[in-house]
């Protein structure tokens, strides 16, 4: 036993955390003592941090497991890690330029987002429910701050509050929901549940507690009904924030819930897969409808970002191994689209500064047509148009949750699709169909790399999908 | 000849096109001639290869041809194309118009060419990939792609209540496709592919499926089409698209409808096809009737043209599901047919258009006086859209009927007063447009086809009589295919038909 | 024929004012002669008047109000009416989403017990 808790437990596969931690604590020393100053500094070290993390997990990934089965490396926590990874890299790279305009110089925040990143990543390979709870955590106390970042703000302040509250209610949930199942079934690592539901069906009680469960992560996703925060922090919180926020958190958090759905509570499918039906639809549905009468790009953002929540859900319903492998193509589609997407509203700076009206975006493709055309693709891809990454992404959840008998939820989810289909064709009618009321600035460099490469990813998928069909293939492959 | 993807090539020789106009740099008029000159040689580049195609294919062969198979997404589904007697004319249907569109807008574009151009070349590759796909999603990968361009063409470059026109065309659109998009997943793991060819062989769903598959497919080709009710799109997308983008909706937009019943319906979902025949004939009927109606009572020149290809189509529908051989080749005539009329009638409504900036009916008039080239050329075509013997539109609206004489009488009685309607409709927008005294002082100024028009005009001409006389010259391209069509659709009629009973015998 | 040579000689060579006579003295006679027995009109009124307007009404009532109306444009505003609906919900006040959480909580707890979840 004490030698046991002696020894010092197998850290090849927790390198690329322990790299990101010990950077960002002496990161931390070099802002405090730096000041304002060090903020180039500090950023450029972040991004280089991360990729270097992105590289290992890419280049040499050791998988196993550690910490007393506590934490898990495998294909799938790789490739999710890595999508995470870009997000947050290209979330600090897009804050730069933002940075400079808006008088936005915070240390704190490019390592504010390297701890979140690192919350995540222990979210992804959470292997038991303590390890899990305890990512979630790290990652959302960074979030709550990073929400509110901008303190001289109102509307950042509000929304920070608004983030912290409600996520403090959703993690007493998720909390909540662990000790139910950790007491009917006596474990908390994802092996031993899943060893202990040898029945059929699972007790009341457990259901109790996948409920509570469920609820805390879909909070997280921003799932219909726990999504009510999601607009007034995408719209209140500093642009590069939300650029933040609407892309690797959502991949962590989903990332978690498909492990812990699959691995642990595989074996009692039906009591958990009403639940994400029902949650799937009504995201679906709300984020469709609610989008269309937006007019802030931002808020138009988080509810796409809700109803694409919601189309991924359709691929965990399925709870197959296809529907896994559709929802990780589904997040690689929504990962480059999300940025992409920033990566032009970041870009809608004017003389007066930044504008977030979808109005602003008039006349886009007379004074600024390339932006225009990829915001263009970017904009039919969400829609699900082929031959764009987007439809693949749909195609690949909803082909998995036919095989599974949800039909009329495949259905449903289409129909909303048409409906979505209308809010993004007006951005796309705003750039091209109307006149220019003014222009934009030019587009940094940032920017432009940002968007060119998430728009290839976006417009050029079809051309060559096998690396990422291969890898997610190979990521499914490992959960079941 | 099969080695070197001729079909590839053709599909995507556009976007080498587009390449070269990404090159063009400026906005000055050099640029824009220059890239106008692009893209017509492009097109007309496009339109010689493919006669390959056509140079290339054996007329006794009811398969595919030319196929090209590569592997794309795994094991789900792949790049697979090939032609047959169905489809093979339409692909050289596509790639003949599309010069003609070109020189169409040549100056009546004069807003953001280069853009117009890359959206014209484009659709040109997609709706060529609809027309091979030989792989489901494939198939759908170029159907719904075709959205794209098509909306921006109307959005952009088209008329005062061009918004509404493309919202209403492509949310009608993407309604209808989704729908046949679960019925791909649904057949996927039936059937477990997606090949259509294996498709094609297989084509055992059970009964009770086939009815669901064939709706949802209906759904989409209905509105394609489009069949009465869900027509209303049509006439606004052709009023408010530019005079190119009318003529590509009408000529081929519409009859990826009438292909697709042709190629996925029809022969995957027999028995629901046969089930579902009487509902087809109703909404033809309806179609036919009501529209050309419709049609008599229009103010707008496009409008009118627009209602009448709705009448057009319910003949192909009709056509298409009485599944016989005149029925079929007929409609696949008919489709062919309706692509160069209505296409060139879209083009005489540009002529007009681009002098005057209306196409309001009573702004016209008395225009054999000072254009009487143009009026002549104008006849023919409208003799071709009423059905006059000679005249290509003859030979498919007889076929069809012939055809739906043999399977109900009455269907092809009720077609018929459709075709005394559409001789209403179509000579009283002639005497108005064209006869009568040249009052309107503006009028008085037209000036008649120039070198240009008479140049785009000319091969339609040349070919709607050409196709009158020897329709021949079509339908040997179609009689294999549509044989080993109908051949499959009775046996699997057969099969299904020995099985129910087979099935009540055992219930009994 | 002969006698309508001998009419014809009669009244254009022998005596031309007479079909003047004839034709003011039987004028009703004459007009209806004169308008081919007012066939076209007859023709207009029974068939062309009723199709244009039976095509006008289809045109306006059918395609116009009941097509499009029940079709693309009734579809459109009711979702622009749903979508009023449910943007309202997005009040902005905490407990308002601290509600909706819970009451969904509720819900999916609910719909976990009466949907066969839980076998005790």
């Amino acid at each position: 036993m004490n030698a046991e808790l002696l020894a010092i437990p197998d850290l090849m596969p927790v390198m690329p955390e322990i790299l990101l931690v010990l950077g960002a604590m002496v990161l931390l020393m070099v802002g405090a003592f730096g000041g304002e100053k060090s903020t180039p500094l500090v950023t450029g070290i972040c991004v280089a941090l991360l990729t270097v993390a992105g590289l290992i997990l890419l280049v040499s990934p050791h998988y196993g497991t550690t910490f007393n089965g506590a934490f898990i490396q495998d294909a799938f926590s790789q490739y999710m890690k890595v999508l995470v990874l870009i997000g947050s890299g290209f979330a600090i790279a897009m804050s730069v330029a933002y940075a400079r305009s808006q008088n936005f110089d915070r240390f704190e925040y490019p390592i504010l987002i390297v701890i979140a990143t690192v919350g995540m990543m222990l979210m992804l390979s959470a292997n038991d429910l303590i390890s899990m709870y305890l990512g979630v955590e790290l990652q959302s106390l960074a979030l709550y701050v990073v929400a509110s970042i901008n303190r001289d703000s109102v509307r950042s302040t509000e929304a920070g509050l608004k983030y912290f509250v409600l996520g403090a209610l959703s993690s007493g949930m998720l909390l909540y929901g662990m000790s139910f199942i950790y007491g009917f079934t006596g474990h908390t690592d994802f092996v031993g549940i899943a060893a202990a539901l040898t029945e059929e069906r699972a007790s009341l009680g457990l259901v109790f507690g996948i409920v509570f469960m469920l609820a805390g992560i879909a909070f997280k996703i921003s799932a219909v009904p726990f999504h009510m925060w999601t607009p007034d922090v995408y719209e209140g919180a500093p642009t590069p924030v939300t650029a933040f926020f609407a892309a690797a958190p959502k991949i962590a958090a989903f990332g978690m819930l498909i492990r812990v759905l699959i691995e642990a509570l595989g074996d009692v499918t039906t009591d958990w897969q009403q639940i994400v039906v029902f949650i799937a639809i009504a995201s679906m549905a709300l984020g469709a409808f609610a989008a269309i009468g937006q007019k802030n790009i931002k808020r138009l953002m988080a509810y796409s970002s809700i109803g694409n929540m919601g189309y991924a859900l359709v691929g965990l319903a399925a709870g197959t191994e296809a529907g896994v492998h559709g929802l990780i193509v589904f997040m690689t589609a929504y990962l480059a689209m999300t940025l992409g997407a920033f990566a032009c509203i970041l870009s809608m700076r004017r003389k007066e500064g930044m504008v977030e009206e979808i109005s602003d975006l008039a006349g886009l493709s007379k004074t600024n047509l390339p932006m225009a055309v990829l915001l263009a693709v970017i904009m039919f891809s969400l829609t699900g148009l082929p031959p764009l990454i987007g439809f693949f992404g749909k195609f690949y959840v909803f082909i998995a949750a036919m095989d599974a008998g949800l039909a009329p939820l495949v259905v449903i989810g289409l129909v909303t699709s048409v409906v979505a289909a209308y809010y993004y064709l007006r951005v796309i009618k705003v750039m091209f169909f109307d006149d220019a009321t003014g222009e934009f600035l030019p587009m940094s460099g940032e920017m432009k790399i940002v968007l060119g490469l998430s728009s290839a990813v976006v417009g050029l998928f079809f051309i060559m999908p096998e690396p990422i069909m291969n890898a997610a293939a190979n990521a499914a492959g490992v959960l079941f | 000849m099969n080695d070197w993807s001729i079909l590839s090539i053709t599909t995507f020789l556009p976007l080498v096109g587009v390449l070269f106009i990404l090159l063009v740099r400026g906005d000055d008029p050099d640029a824009k001639t220059n890239i106008r000159r692009v893209a017509l040689i492009t097109t007309t580049f496009t339109f010689i290869v493919s006669l390959f195609i056509w140079g290339g294919f054996t007329n006794e062969n009811p398969g595919f041809q030319m196929v090209e198979k590569y592997d794309w997404f795994g094991d789900t589904f792949t790049y697979h194309m090939g032609v047959d007697g169905i489809s093979m004319l339409f692909v050289i249907l596509t790639t003949f118009l599309m010069p003609l569109c070109i020189l169409a807008s040549w100056e009546s574009v004069q807003d953001r060419v280069k853009e117009y151009m890359i959206a014209f070349l484009v659709l040109e590759t997609l709706m060529i990939g609809v027309f091979c796909a030989l792989d489901l999603v494939l198939f759908y990968v170029f159907f719904e792609a075709g959205l794209i361009p098509m909306f921006l063409i109307i959005g952009v470059w088209g008329g005062p209540r061009r918004v509404y026109a493309s919202y209403k065309f492509f949310l009608y659109t993407l309604l209808g496709s989704v729908l046949m998009l679960a019925a791909i997943m649904a057949m996927y793991w039936q059937a477990g592919t997606l090949d259509i060819v294996e498709l094609l062989d297989k084509s055992d769903f059970p009964a009770q499926m086939q009815t669901w598959l064939w709706l949802a497919f209906f759904a989409s080709f209905a509105v394609k089409m489009p069949m009465w009710p869900v027509h209303t799109w049509l006439p606004d997308a052709h009023v408010e698209a530019p005079t190119a983008g009318s003529v590509v909706l009408a000529a081929i937009l519409l009859k990826m409808g009438g292909y697709g019943f042709l190629r996925f319906s029809l022969p995957m979902f027999p028995i629901a096809s046969d089930m579902f025949a009487p509902l087809i004939f109703t909404l033809s009927i309806v179609a036919i009737i009501y529209t050309s109606l419709v049609a008599l009572a229009q103010e707008d020149i496009k409008k009118l043209i627009a209602y009448s290809s709705v009448a057009h189509m319910g003949f192909v529908t009709m056509g298409i599901f009485s599944a016989n051989a005149q029925g079929i080749e007929g409609a696949i005539f008919m489709m062919l047919a309706h692509g160069l009329i209505s296409g060139a009638l879209f083009l005489c409504v540009g002529v007009i258009y681009d002098r005057m900036h209306t196409r309001q009916i009573t702004a016209y008039g008395g225009l054999v006086n000072n254009m009487p080239r143009y009026a002549v050329a104008f006849m023919i075509f409208t003799m071709a859209n009423v059905g006059l013997p000679g005249t290509a539109g003859f030979v498919g609206e007889f076929l069809t009927m012939i055809g739906v004489f043999q399977v109900n009488t009455w269907v092809a009685f009720f077609a018929a007063t459709g075709v005394i309607l559409s001789a209403a409709y179509a000579l009283f927008l002639y005497r108005r447009v064209v006869f009568g005294a040249l009052e309107k002082e503006s009028l008085k100024s037209m000036l008649d086809l120039t070198g240009r028009e008479k140049l785009i005009l000319a091969p339609l001409i040349i070919l709607t009589i050409f196709f009158g006389f020897y329709p021949a010259a079509l339908l040997d391209v179609t009689s294999a295919s549509v044989g080993a069509l109908i051949e499959n659709y009775n046996a699997a009629l057969e099969a299904g038909g020995i099985a129910t009973h087979a099935a009540a015998a055992v219930s009994h | 024929m002969i006698a309508g040579f001998i009419i014809a000689y009669v009244f254009y060579i022998a005596k031309p004012d007479m079909p003047k006579a004839l034709a003011e003295r039987h004028q009703p006679l004459y007009k209806f002669l004169l308008n081919k027995w007012y066939f076209d009109e007859l023709y207009d009124f029974l068939f062309v008047k009723p199709a244009m307007a039976l095509g006008r009404f289809l045109w306006k009532r059918g395609d116009g109000t009941v097509i499009d109306g029940l079709g693309p444009d009734g579809v459109a505003s009711r979702v622009q009416q749903v979508t009023g609906w449910v943007v309202r919900l997005q009040s902005g006040y905490i407990y308002h989403y601290a509600f909706a959480m819970l009451i969904g909580v509720a819900f999916f707890v609910t719909l976990a017990m009466f949907s066969g979840g839980g076998v005790h």
